[in-house]
């Protein structure tokens, strides 16, 4: 996509800082287009946006456009090679120590027990301001102080099952530089009357420096869960050492460090949730899920995708009389959405509807391997000239082409994709994930008596998801029954004006808070009779 | 003697010029025999030592000389008490303890129970990781569709991370073959390229629509490495365990027989062998191989394949009747 806006965005405040780790404006997919959606949808807001990354060369060019209310830019990568403090003998505090010490000590506790409202957000409170350069828990003295060395090396006794202490020294060290950055960050960061993080986990870290530091709102949206995703990949590293001889293993305990490492994020998303004004999911397994993860149910709520229902209805007229035997993935190729599911799915399809082709319209960018593996995959089912792989698209060229949408991914949260699909009058076949079911049959008892906008299939199972779409296709009576149900519930239910008004309440209630705080904290400068005291 | 009995300033000009010029081959001397460490700043340190001897003639020398011996001593004094004897290394086990684990048979119990706690299932699968597919495949496939989103993700991402572990390499191998054009090379490639799609099935990794397409990939570039090389023996026993798995028995045969030609271990055959001749309904021939087999060290596996066979040639009898045979005989 051509970028033709400047990319550069600096102004001295804003009203809300977005929060955003590896997604907008450098990434493509369902989270960046939400964000994008969101910043359009509020005009008046002015947003900033602090982006954060692993490194410069992970990202290419802005995959989006930056809309005009945009006003500030900033980007951060987290593992590129920070300057080093300059080292300096020194013995340590004893007392901030401690301190941390208490710290860990409540999150450790926290994972065993329900959670304590604020006791996190209260620590954390008043460790903030020594982990500032200078101060004394910062970066040089957890890098170079005797106290620090002490305690480490006093943990490792303590709690390591692993035999090697330099591969413990290494893990915790490189795992919480992190929190420096962000520290540092939070500290040059221009002022803003809200936050706005995307995910727990480093952006949500930072959102809880910032409200811990400025007081102000903060408010987290989690379309998927961070934890649960961070946790997958961290079972399967490959990275992380085990070094635990044949009579020390025991195959049900998972290496120490890759524990450690779920530990420090289960750790990161619990602080955030603490300190969240609201805590947004995009449907209920995934707002259960926050609680379980130490959300207070209180501060939760659901706010659904919306898609311009307007934009997408008008395409319904564009569509032939009979549905077209296409079926398409509209996604990134990538391993999450299982496009080769879809492609070995198509072999069958091919099998029992020799017309009908099979669309992949999406970026191959991301993983190029993958996509590769895809394509011989194809060519190796002899589906050449039967599954196109388009590249991006633009999604109202395509879906007025499309018979069936087609979903195959290991994991959703709530995909835009279909809600497109449906209110352009294409029903779907998905796979049973994240609120797929939800979306096509229905959520309580008013939704599924809209009746069903396609089917739902298990993951990885190319036979029956080629059954269903098959069955779909060939049976024009239930098709347009599909097609029925899938406006209706998007038209009840997954519009962009439910979501923008959700929205708009959470981002008014937040700016107000704020400027209450802003009133209450001039106020105290000019006429406070404490200050007139001189207490100050 | 120059103070006393002369008075001249020349004299006296000409003995600071001597003597310094002395002073000066000696601190140049010295630098000769200076430690290493020591010689640096040249300049200053030559400067330093000719004033030594300049200023202090004699005793200067004297000192530079017991200040050599310091500076040689010295260092090697001082190092010795920066180490100290330890003893060797030995191998301890760890001591802190991890807590109890997996009993018998549990692994696959927590995985089928989906209303076990979720943390222990996750280490069971996780437990499972390493395991080879071939043991595992059905169980992580059977967790797809699991109603815990973390299971169906973990097992999803193990399978995945197994097939890609192979599909990269034939990926890499296929495009090498490309590029390549020594012959030699291309039967390496394509022998290489073969055994990884034979992986894949072997390891359980890919079904249906998909495992027929890897079986014929292996058909493909076996046979285009035989092309090169007609004598690989190797190359003719993959083959044929594949036709083998396709139900495919001439194939199987032919290749097998060229497997043998090719001085491969009858005894590793030999199990072949006697599936060959069970699918080709030979079932006497099954008998004697399985006698053969008997008289190598077998493959656990087979032990009951043998038995059931060996003993199907003598069928069991209560030792009642073989005492009543004995006893007539």
């Amino acid at each position: 996509m051509s970028i033709d806006q400047p990319f550069e965005r600096r102004a001295t405040d804003c009203d809300v800082m977005l929060l955003l780790e590896g997604t907008f404006p450098y990434v493509s997919g369902g989270v960046s287009s939400w964000v994008n959606q969101i910043i359009r949808g509020f005009p008046q807001i002015r947003f900033g946006i602090c982006f954060i990354g692993s490194r410069r060369e992970d990202y290419g060019d802005p995959k989006y456009a930056l809309p005009d209310n945009v006003v500030h830019l900033e980007t951060h990568f987290m593992h590129e090679r920070q300057a080093m403090p300059k080292v300096i003998a020194e013995v340590g505090d004893a007392a901030a120590y401690a301190q941390m010490d208490q710290f860990h000590q409540q999150l450790r506790e926290h994972g065993r027990r329900a959670p304590d409202p604020g006791d996190i957000s209260a620590s954390l409170r008043a460790l903030e301001p020594l982990l500032q350069d200078g101060e004394a828990l910062d970066e040089a003295s957890f890098l170079y102080s005797e106290r620090s060395w002490d305690y480490t090396a006093d943990q490792y006794r303590q709690r390591c099952t692993d035999p090697s202490f330099v591969d413990y020294f290494w893990t915790v060290r490189i795992m919480h530089t992190p929190v420096w950055t962000l520290a540092r960050i939070s500290n040059k960061l221009i002022p803003a009357r809200a936050y706005h993080s995307i995910s727990t986990g480093y952006a949500g870290f930072l959102g809880t420096l910032l409200k811990q530091k400025t007081g102000r709102p903060l408010i987290l949206s989690e379309h998927g869960i961070y934890t649960k995703e961070r946790k997958i990949d961290l079972f399967q590293s490959e990275w992380i050492q085990d070094n635990r001889g044949v009579f020390e293993k025991d195959a049900s305990q998972l290496s120490y460090f890759r524990e450690l490492w779920i530990r420090f994020f289960e750790a990161l998303g619990r602080i955030c949730y603490d300190a969240s004004n609201e805590i947004v999911a995009l449907y209920e397994t995934n707002r259960l899920r926050q609680i379980q993860d130490g959300a207070q149910a209180a501060r939760t709520r659901n706010i659904p995708n919306g898609i311009d229902l307007p934009r997408m209805a008008k395409l319904r007229a564009l569509r032939p009389e009979n549905p077209p035997a296409v079926l398409c993935l509209i996604g990134r190729v990538v391993p999450i959405k299982d496009v080769k599911t879809f492609i070995r799915a198509m072999r069958s399809v091919v099998n029992l509807m020799p017309d009908a082709q099979g669309w992949i319209a999406g970026p191959e960018d991301e993983d190029e391997a993958y996509a590769e593996e895809c394509r011989s995959i194809a060519e190796g089912l002899d589906l050449q000239g039967k599954v196109k792989f388009l590249g991006f698209q633009k999604i109202d060229e395509l879906l007025p082409k499309v018979g069936l949408i087609v979903l195959s991914s290991i994991s959703e949260a709530l995909p835009l994709v279909l809600l497109e699909g449906f209110a352009a009058g294409v029903p779907a076949v998905a796979t049973d994930v994240g609120s797929c079911r939800q979306l096509l049959y229905g959520l309580d008892e008013e939704d599924r008596a809209l009746g069903a906008a396609g089917t739902v299939v298990g993951i990885a199972e190319p036979q029956a998801l080629a059954a269903a779409a098959v069955d779909l296709l060939r049976d024009p009576v239930r098709w347009r029954a599909a097609q029925a149900a899938g406006i209706a519930r998007v038209e009840r239910y997954y519009t962009q004006d439910l979501m923008f008004a959700q929205y708009r309440h959470l981002y008014e209630k937040s700016l107000q808070e704020a400027d209450a705080l802003t009133f209450s904290v001039s106020a105290l400068a000019a006429g406070c009779p404490i200050n007139k005291t001189g207490r100050a | 003697m120059l103070f006393v009995n002369s008075h001249s300033i020349a004299l006296l000009t000409s003995y600071l010029l001597l003597h310094g010029a002395a002073s000066a081959i000696i601190a140049l001397a010295l630098m000769f025999v200076l430690p290493q460490q020591y010689r640096h700043p040249r300049r200053w340190v030559v400067l330093y030592l000719f004033s030594f001897n300049f200023f202090m003639p004699l005793v200067g020398l004297v000192c530079v000389t017991l200040a050599l011996a310091l500076g040689f001593w010295l260092p090697r004094l001082l190092k010795k008490n920066e180490f100290d004897l330890v003893q060797n290394p030995q191998f301890m086990t760890h001591r802190n303890h991890e807590g109890t684990g997996f009993r018998g048979g549990q692994v696959r119990a927590q995985l089928g129970n989906s209303n076990a706690p979720i943390d222990q299932r996750l280490k069971a699968l996780v437990a499972v990781q390493d395991t080879p597919a071939r043991a595992t495949g059905g169980l992580l496939r059977t967790l797809l569709s699991d109603p815990s989103d973390d299971m169906r993700l973990l097992a999803y991402g193990i399978l995945d991370n197994k097939e890609k572990l192979i599909t990269t390499r034939i990926l890499e191998n296929r495009r090498l073959l490309e590029k390549s054009g020594d012959i030699h090379e291309q039967f390496g490639l394509n022998k290489m390229i073969a055994e990884l799609y034979w992986e894949l099935i072997y390891q359980d990794l890919v079904q249906g629509d998909m495992r027929s397409f890897s079986a014929d990939q292996v058909r493909k570039y076996a046979v285009e490495a035989l092309q090169v090389r007609d004598d690989d023996a190797g190359l003719w026993f993959l083959l044929m365990r594949l036709e083998l798995f396709s139900n495919r028995v001439d194939a199987a045969e032919h290749a097998l027989y060229e497997a043998q030609n090719g001085s491969f271990a009858r005894e590793r055959l030999l199990p072949y062998f006697a599936e060959l001749r069970f699918l080709q309904r030979r079932y006497d021939e099954v008998r004697s191989l399985f006698e053969e087999l008997a008289d190598s060290p077998g493959v656990p596996a087979l032990a009951q394949n043998r038995r059931f066979w060996l003993s199907a040639a003598e069928p069991a009898r209560p030792p009642m009747n073989r005492l009543a045979e004995a006893q007539r005989a």
